[in-house]
């Protein structure tokens, strides 16, 4: 650790790793000077040798999964910082009883039978003439029950995205992974879906066309679709970047 | 019509991530401490009811209303709680509003309470009920709550703004540098605020692009803190407001609307909107309490704004949401210092959410910066005369936007 680094620490921070050291620090003295009696008894060479394993890098796979590691991982960022005293606190818990939220799934069997045999379904609405995909019980514009079924394209369009930073925990390496909203033709809603694990998430934009990709055995649950596809965009104005 | 109501005074706590060295009762009274140093002579025998509210999940401790009856001076004195999500604050503001205006025989003065101590609970945990609405219509259509966890990963509030984010910066054609640039001029004039959290006056906009995202468009050093703190606010009639201040605040127009749900499509107001940066609610918000001020051009007529926005990208689309700027033009406003604290339109200047997040207590430190920013007590007070002002409040998985509009004249053509 250099003395950058040490002086980004907070003091509290730095106390506890003299104390872990052996260090003794005079009282009354300030950040700098400790941070200058860290860097004389040479204790941070040890405390850099012990961080490593801490970060969870397997060994196999080299530097590129250090570099991701460190992109995600948090810098904190200074500001002005007043510390205050602190007061006598007790532990204890809230212990929140288990309960039973009810929901309503009448509405949605039609369309679980229709997955099974890999079609969609959506609701409409026979006052606006709105499309539900996935169906709603009550149309919140007209406060009536849709009940008419319509047929919904497998085909769609991404209406907006986000990228999660999840940590893989079988390998502790963190997955990039486009989630995204997807607006099927035909429907009026959005659906929120995964990619196909095959695309890279900077390549996911708005407006991307997507198909579903169906499980080989459907069991009448929304997870009978795997994940969605991208398709080829004829769309000239934005194109679909293939560099990968 | 009810009366007209005024802000005789606001107050704050000090705002930090972990406020040790109190509990809670005790860091509310100093900022009802605050509030009622602003006006001398003013005590709680003046203060006729109270109204109260933060979320209680948050922290761990039901009914802390009752638990503070004695700090803020409560005792044998009408109480009334409100808990809205993110726009808490913004409800007990305008649930004070309400209980002036009404005009109770006997109710005059009304102490308004907003606060919350995260670093006592688990704000998570809490978040996770506040999203069952989400939850529950997603558990309907079947799918397994490990599946659940994995596409909601963005987690509760910034899960919805990456979203609008996406769709935002596409529409506008805005890159992160000016999402960056906007989290630049709030957390700098937190440095001059003295209760903001997060004070950071030598940040650049190269340190933020530097942290690490937490959901795509937005990084560590766009997001808004978790503090603890509280605010009070004091609403008065007219007649008592002129005797106790030297500018009373007069509050022309109250809103709060909700529209879309946070995840869209799925549940609640189901109306099928395609577009989480459309934000209906907060232009109908916006729209009726112009009205009732009657204000038909937000720009030229209103001289300070204070937005909700945890999240950079939300600071713009508020301000063109709410009438502020034209279409898809905030961010060059943001680069030519309009809005900075010299500017033609100052917006937050107090730092705002992105550098103060007290949930609870934020929605209702908005109108609170608002009306002492006309009075000219506020901390970083901006150069210019401040005439008319708004504060504004988002939360909830609802979309729920508040919204207070305050000047220094009453209006009285629609009286």
């Amino acid at each position: 650790m250099s003395k950058a680094e040490l002086m980004k620490l907070t003091v509290a921070k730095l106390k506890a790793l003299c104390q872990e050291k052996g260090i003794t620090i005079p009282s009354g003295s300030k950040k700098a000077d400790i941070v200058k009696l860290i860097l004389e008894s040479g204790a941070t060479q040890e405390k850099s040798d012990k961080k490593a394993p801490a970060k969870k890098a397997p060994k196999e796979s080299g530097d590129k999964t250090d570099s991701k590691l460190q992109k995600t991982q948090r810098k904190s960022m200074e500001y002005i910082k007043k510390e205050h005293v602190v007061t006598r606190t007790m532990e204890a818990n809230w212990y929140l009883s288990s309960y039973k939220y009810k929901y309503n799934i009448t509405h949605m069997q039609p369309f679980l039978e229709k997955m099974k045999e890999k079609k969609l379904v959506g609701l409409q609405c026979s006052n606006c003439n709105r499309v539900f995909f996935a169906p709603k019980l009550v149309c919140g514009n007209c406060l009536i029950k849709p009940d008419r079924w319509v047929d919904i394209r497998e085909t769609g369009r991404i209406s907006t995205f986000t990228v999660s930073y999840l940590v893989d925990d079988k390998t502790g390496e963190v997955i990039q992974k486009p989630i995204v909203l997807v607006q099927h033709d035909g429907s009026d809603t959005t659906w929120l879906a995964e990619l196909s694990p095959g695309v890279r998430y900077q390549d996911t934009y708005i407006g991307m066309p997507v198909k579903v990709k169906w499980r080989e055995d459907t069991e009448g649950s929304i997870d009978d679709i795997e994940y969605y596809e991208p398709l080829e965009d004829n769309a000239k104005d934005i194109p679909l970047r293939k560099d990968y | 019509m009810g009366r007209q109501v005024c802000v005789a005074s606001a107050g704050f706590c000090e705002h930090a991530s972990k406020r040790s060295d109190v509990s809670m009762p005790e860091m509310v009274s100093e900022a009802i401490k605050d509030c009622l140093d602003k006006v001398p002579g003013i005590g709680f025998d003046d203060i006729d009811a109270y109204v109260n509210g933060n979320m209680p999940a948050f922290e761990g401790s039901n009914l802390p209303e009752l638990w503070m009856t004695d700090w803020m001076g409560a005792r044998n004195k009408p109480l009334m709680r409100v808990t809205t999500g993110g726009t808490t604050g913004g409800s007990v503001a305008i649930g004070g509003y309400y209980t002036v205006t009404a005009g109770i025989p006997g109710i005059d003065t009304v102490l308004a309470v907003a606060f919350e101590q995260q670093s006592q609970g688990d704000t998570s945990v809490g978040l996770a009920s506040v999203a069952y609405g989400e939850i529950s219509i997603l558990n309907s259509l079947g799918i397994p709550y490990e599946r659940l966890t994995r596409l909601l990963s963005a987690g509760a509030a910034i899960g919805v703004a990456s979203y609008q984010a996406t769709t935002y910066m596409r529409r506008c054609k805005i890159t992160e540098e000016d999402l960056a640039r906007v989290v630049v001029q709030n957390r700098r004039n937190a440095a001059n605020n003295w209760w903001a959290h997060l004070k950071m006056p030598d940040l650049t906009i190269e340190q933020v692009l530097d942290t690490p995202y937490i959901s795509f468009p937005l990084r560590y050093g766009m997001v808004c803190p978790a503090s603890d703190g509280a605010c009070a606010m004091l609403f008065t009639t007219e007649e008592k407001a002129k005797e106790w201040c030297d500018i009373p605040v007069y509050v022309n127009g109250v809103a709060s609307v909700a529209h879309e749900t946070a995840v869209l499509g799925y549940d609640g107001a189901g109306s099928g909107q395609l577009d989480p940066a459309e934000q209906l609610g907060a232009m109908r918000s916006a729209d009726l309490a112009y009205k009732q001020a009657g204000i038909s051009f937000p720009r030229k007529e209103i001289d300070y704004a204070e937005v909700y926005a945890p999240f950079p990208n939300q600071e713009l689309m508020w301000v063109e949401r709410l009438g502020l700027f034209a279409e898809n033009t905030a961010s060059p406003n943001y680069v030519n210092g309009v809005t900075s604290l010299e500017g033609e339109l100052p917006v937050n200047c107090s730092g705002g959410v992105n550098s103060t997040n007290a949930i609870g207590a934020s929605a209702m430190e908005r109108p609170a910066v608002a009306a002492l920013q006309i009075m000219g007590k506020a901390s970083n007070q901006v150069p210019k005369t401040v005439h008319t002002s708004l504060g504004h409040g988002w939360g909830g998985s609802l979309n729920l936007c508040t919204f207070m509009m305050m000047a220094d004249e009453p209006q009285r053509k629609f009286k």
